[in-house]
């Protein structure tokens, strides 16, 4: 049973609908990679996962952890789970901790928040958390703020935070976007040693298509607040279905190409979305059927697309 | 400036904890009327030859100590109607800022003379308790707007939603995490509004319908120095004095304070 499983989530504000029926599964001690544009909805996922869609958002579909339907959960019962059972781990460390309190409180915070330890004992296993996360003198460490602190330190702290309640599933909302690309590998290097610690089911939201490609066991396209493509990376990757996702990977820069590709026109504003596939006004191979929206069809064994293209339907 | 405010601060405090009990009693008759400066009577007597080191000493306890209630009271009021108006329900949000609103169109002194004159007071102690009252209620309308104010700027702040993700309350992520930013700039808020708190108890002395006699009261001093101007006017001097230097410190104080808690000033004040 997948730790996470998510089935026809929307979210609307209004009239406005920001994911418009998504359907996925997290498996335990694996990664599922989430690319996209800004703006497709990737970290709205997130949020509605974590239930803290803000304020006049209304979710509608099924998110089941472990087999309990979460969605309609009250509030009190989402803040038990969350940092406990589901954690996250945000973009920018820099803006992640509080300035004005020493990290080893921050991650002691967690302790105290989900079991009732004395501020002694959640200081001690804080102390060890920054320990295992691998930031020297431990002890000393824990007395820093935030500020006395490199970026790969702090998103260390955050890491740390994240993994404090040994979650069964992680979002990690572009944890590298903000750091160097030297410090990238070792950050991503530390979620995976803890995500196998833990056997946590992990959701890497990155708009860097080489990071998901080098942890993610699975990875889904997201276009304008729907899963486009969806299917092991690999596969992914060797052998795109949607057309959406090859211009993606035709956009990456390599030393052998002269000038960049880029996809011509804007993503759609979700309320001007019109009926039919929402990629079509952007899609060089688009025909008549595209005039109706396609809904996630297998390409081949385990990997799914939502295109009319060489499809057949 | 702001090394000036501390100390003369300091003094006045100092004096106010122990100057009455050194000196004669600020209530009775202890020498002659209209004494002058010197060794048995440092600044001299009144016009009922009371002491007037003695009063004003005793006078900085009542302004003080009046001023510091008054400005908790606020503090306690404004912060929590503050926050609630950015995290409360719209029911309990709305109504909170619209009567907030609402109260900054009194002026205050006058709020505050409806208010005494309405709670008729029968003796020193309830006068001083019915001046607390008058003052706090015309105090806390501008830490709400304060507190509202920045309390929104932090709370959608990434680590705020950092401590909710992981689990947290939003009263535990309030308190523990959006509140402790406030302390340095009501810190210095509050010494400026200190100093109007104290300026404000003072003018109802000065009127008679703040603190009551025999208690002696800057403003009440000076009200009656003011009779015995031509005769005697360094009488009236020393309360005014005091006054405006424990005003202009405090605003010092407050400034100086608003400087370094604002790290884009780099302690300049």
């Amino acid at each position: 049973m997948p730790v996470i499983s998510v089935r026809g989530l929307k979210v609307k504000f209004g009239s406005t609908q920001i994911l418009r029926g998504v359907d996925f599964d997290l498996e335990a001690g694996q990664t599922l990679g989430v690319v996209g544009e800004s703006g497709c909805g990737k970290s709205m996922t997130g949020l509605t996962l974590m239930g803290m869609v803000p304020h006049p958002g209304h979710v509608e579909g099924s998110i089941r952890l472990e087999g309990r339907e979460l969605l309609g959960l009250p509030e009190r019962e989402w803040r038990n789970l969350r940092g406990d059972q589901i954690a996250m781990v945000m973009q920018d460390p820099f803006s992640s901790l509080n300035p004005v309190m020493r990290v080893g409180d921050q991650i002691a915070e967690v302790y105290q928040v989900h079991s009732a330890m004395s501020y002694r004992q959640a200081h001690a296993k804080a102390v060890e958390m920054i320990g295992h996360v691998g930031i020297p003198d431990p002890e000393r460490s824990a007395r820093k703020f935030p500020h006395e602190m490199s970026g790969g330190q702090r998103q260390r702290i955050v890491i740390g935070c994240a993994f404090a309640g040994r979650p069964k599933a992680l979002i990690a909302d572009e944890p590298t976007t903000a750091l160097d690309v030297t410090i990238q590998a070792q950050i991503l290097e530390l979620l995976g040693q803890l995500q196998a610690e833990c056997k946590t089911a992990v959701m890497l939201i990155s708009h860097d298509i080489g990071v998901i490609g080098e942890v993610a066991h699975r990875m889904a396209v997201f276009y304008a607040g729907k899963i486009v493509e969806t299917g092991p990376t690999e596969r992914v990757l060797r052998s795109p279905q949607h057309p959406y996702t090859r211009a993606l990977l035709a956009a990456l820069p390599s030393p052998e190409k002269d000038t960049l590709e880029s996809i011509p026109g804007q993503p759609p504003r979700f309320e001007e979305l019109e009926s039919g596939c929402s990629f079509a006004p952007r899609c060089p191979f688009r025909f008549e059927k595209c005039q109706v929206e396609p809904e996630l069809m297998v390409a081949e064994p385990e990997h799914s697309k939502a295109c009319w293209l060489d499809s057949q339907n | 400036m702001f090394w000036f405010g501390i100390s003369f601060l300091a003094v006045v405090v100092l004096v106010a904890l122990i100057g009455p009990a050194v000196t004669h009693s600020p209530f009775e008759k202890v020498g002659t009327p209209f004494a002058p400066t010197g060794s048995q009577f440092w600044l001299g007597t009144d016009e009922q030859g009371r002491d007037i080191f003695a009063r004003l000493a005793y006078g900085a306890r009542i302004s003080l100590g009046i001023g510091l209630t008054v400005q908790a009271l606020a503090l306690v009021v404004g912060i929590t109607l503050g926050t609630l108006g950015v995290y409360g329900p719209n029911w309990i949000r709305v109504p909170i800022l619209r009567f907030t609103d609402a109260m900054f169109a009194f002026p205050d002194v006058l709020l505050a003379i409806l208010i005494i004159g309405v709670w008729s007071t029968t003796n020193q102690a309830q006068s001083i308790l019915a001046v607390i009252a008058s003052l706090a209620i015309t105090a806390w309308p501008s830490v709400v707007r304060l507190v509202r104010a920045q309390v929104a700027t932090y709370k959608d702040r990434e680590f705020v939603l950092a401590s909710q993700a992981l689990g947290a309350s939003t009263f535990y992520s309030v308190t523990r995490h959006v509140l402790p930013h406030l302390g340095g700039i009501i810190l210095a808020v509050s010494m400026v509004d200190l100093a109007g708190i104290i300026l404000a108890e003072s003018a109802l002395s000065f009127l008679g319908i703040g603190v009551q006699p025999p208690i002696p009261s800057w403003g009440s001093m000076i009200n009656q120095a003011r009779l015995d101007m031509a005769s005697h006017p360094v009488n009236l001097v020393w309360p005014c004095l005091v006054l405006s230097l424990t005003i202009f410190s405090l605003n010092f104080l407050g400034d100086g304070l608003r400087a370094l808690s604002d790290p884009k000033s780099q302690g300049r004040s």
